[in-house]
């Protein structure tokens, strides 16, 4: 360099350091995270899982368990399972009748360990949770094993092994209720009551929340302002949305040990989406400024914060949301419906939605009920469509699973970026993946 | 893999905002500019994994983005209002003067400026970036220099020395 050049370059250099700090100053900071430490904690926690889960496989055939009547179906896209049936396993105990709408206070020992029952007939899954590879929870319902007035009961089952094996355990409830079941441990979880399965059952119950705090071995209700309708659990927090004689509904929060639950928002929303300490609420309606158009409030150490969300005007209909870190955000938005078809738009945000950048979106068949974001992958479920999924931000789309009927799937959902489940929404059975949603096996109830 | 990226994300986000902002002279367009240009590696992250240098490869598109919105400017417009409104201090007094130092500079030779200045790339690595000579870079430098310091300079500014 010349020597005026050097000159030069030296009084540049300050205005540049300068602009640098300044302009960093006004930048957003993004999500910092201890993701590479936490990555290897997942990694260590799978390895004693998948450790813990080979032993209860082993051990479980002489455990006295059901086992499903498992197609070991490892069902590829296009649905064309590649091996045999097995045969179903009876369960020792066979007379032992599960104990479909068991109240709390007849419920189980109450030391911590549910009292095990088998799979009741005629079970038909609705809701799901995980809360480790192995651990998890179904919520549905089952024809009554006893005459009763109204025709079906709820039914809880549990699983030790990532969901190849499923016991019956105590079920809060009379008639059998749509609803939602989260657990956040082993030993806390919630169902969500939204209303009777069967609307002309007598005994059925609406905005009810139940709670368990010794892995469903007894269940209680849990008193809040209004008719609970959603339930989320993460980061040893639970969160309700619960809507009152107000039109619009809140949001209450509680540490997932205890039932005492604390208000932090109020205002439209009816879905609610949850990672590590912070809940994304989101729907369709109108904001405080009487605006239509989707509804996205970000809460954060306890405090909410409304903010634009995902959607375009002409695709803010409906939409869902899914959080795949701490930080980054899927939103499906959809615009108004035609028959089964419906226009669909994809964002994702890196930082808490702040800011949304559109991606590639499937094409407008089906109507989106559920989407679940692993770093890697995007996968959409819903009313007649297959489960889609993208791995390159939504530059293609393939079909992950083929839907077993016109209705398609109301849910699916990752564990971490290979355990998945997806839920029909005929309730004819449940899948699981370990690949990251390459296959899936399907697992149907007796 | 999505720890990796958050990490990565996290650790290049700022700096690549100041880049790009430095190029488009917004900085609300910048940062949504680079939004978008991490959003792609995303889709990507297992190949720019194996990169030597990820970082280039979501600067360079997150230029190629900017030029291409910057060119359309409807559609630059149409991001820009989709933005949250920012209550941030406005810029003082000597980053509007370097930004507008920097727009009225040929767009490559603003590129090799905030590359050398605020990328801290070699004027090898410059001419790696942009494909072209080292010699051609090094031309751009001098005539850039040039350029802002004319614009930049006032006798009282050069006498006291650092801004800020």
């Amino acid at each position: 360099m010349d020597p005026s050049d050097e000159r030069t370059d030296a009084v540049l250099g300050d205005h540049f350091a300068a602009y640098r700090a300044r302009t960093l100053a006004h930048v957003r900071p993004p999500g910092a995270l201890a993701a590479r430490r936490g990555y290897v904690r997942q990694r260590q926690r799978r390895l004693m899982t998948a450790l813990a889960a080979f032993v209860a496989l082993v051990l479980g055939a002489a455990g006295g368990t059901y086992a499903l009547v498992d197609h070991h179906g490892w069902v590829g896209p296009g649905g064309h399972p590649t091996a045999s049936p097995a045969s179903r396993t009876p369960s020792p105990g066979t007379g032992e009748s599960p104990r479909p709408g068991a109240s709390p206070s007849d419920a189980g020992t109450g030391s911590g360990a549910p009292a095990d029952t088998g799979v009741p007939p005629g079970f038909q899954p609705q809701s799901v949770t995980f809360v480790s590879t192995s651990s998890a929870w179904l919520l549905g319902s089952a024809p009554c094993l006893s005459p009763r007035a109204w025709s079906r009961c709820p039914a809880v089952l549990r699983s030790q092994d990532g969901g190849r094996t499923w016991v019956g355990v105590p079920a809060p409830g009379d008639a059998a209720y749509l609803g939602d079941i989260r657990f956040a441990d082993t030993r806390n979880g919630w169902i969500v009551v939204r209303g009777p399965l069967v609307a002309k059952d007598p005994g059925g119950a609406s905005g009810v929340l139940y709670a368990t705090h010794d892995g469903g071995a007894t269940w209680h209700t849990v008193s809040l302002p209004g008719k609970a309708t959603r339930v989320e659990a993460a980061g040893g927090r639970v969160w309700v949305l619960a809507r009152a004689d107000a039109p619009v509904p809140s949001a209450y929060l509680a540490p997932i040990g205890g039932d005492t639950f604390t208000q932090v928002w109020s205002g439209p929303g009816s879905g609610i989406a949850v990672h590590g300490r912070n809940a994304f609420l989101y729907g369709v309606g109108r904001d405080a400024n009487e605006l239509g158009g989707d509804i996205f409030v970000v809460v954060k150490d306890g405090t909410g914060s409304e903010q634009r969300g995902p959607c375009d005007y002409g695709h803010d209909k409906s939409v869902v949301l899914a959080a795949a870190t701490d930080t980054m955000l899927v939103g499906v938005c959809g615009g108004a419906r035609s028959g089964n078809t419906q226009p669909k738009q994809l964002a994702v945000s890196f930082d808490l939605g702040v800011s949304w950048a559109p991606i590639g979106t499937p094409d407008g068949v089906g109507i989106v009920r559920s989407v679940a974001a692993t770093g890697p992958a995007t996968f959409l479920a819903g009313a007649g469509m297959p489960i889609r999924v993208t791995r390159d931000a939504g530059r293609t789309w393939t079909v992950a699973l083929a839907a077993p009927g016109p209705d398609g799937f109301g849910y699916v959902g990752f564990t971490d970026d290979t355990h998945g489940v997806a839920l029909p929404a005929n309730g004819s059975a449940l899948y699981l993946t370990t690949d990251a949603g390459r296959t899936w096996t399907a697992h149907q109830f007796p | 893999m999505s720890g990796s990226f958050d990490e990565f994300y996290a650790a290049h986000f700022g700096t690549l905002v100041v880049q790009v902002h430095a190029g488009i002279g917004n900085l609300a367009e910048a940062q949504d500019v680079v939004q978008e240009a991490f959003c792609r590696a995303w889709g990507r992250w297992e190949q720019l994994t194996g990169y030597d240098d990820p970082v280039a490869w979501v600067r360079r598109v997150a230029w190629n983005v900017a030029i291409s919105r910057w060119r359309r400017s409807r559609t630059a417009l149409r991001y820009v209002l989709r933005q949250r409104v920012e209550h941030a201090a406005g810029p003082g007094p000597e980053r509007v003067a370097l930004d507008a130092a920097l727009a009225r500079l040929p767009v490559k030779q603003r590129r090799a400026v905030v590359l050398f200045y605020l990328a801290d790339l070699t004027t090898m690595e410059i001419a790696e970036d942009c494909g072209v000579p080292e010699s051609t870079v090094r031309s751009w430098l001098h005539r850039a220099r040039a350029a802002l310091l004319d614009q930049l300079s006032d006798p009282e500014e050069v006498r006291r020395g650092p801004v800020g």
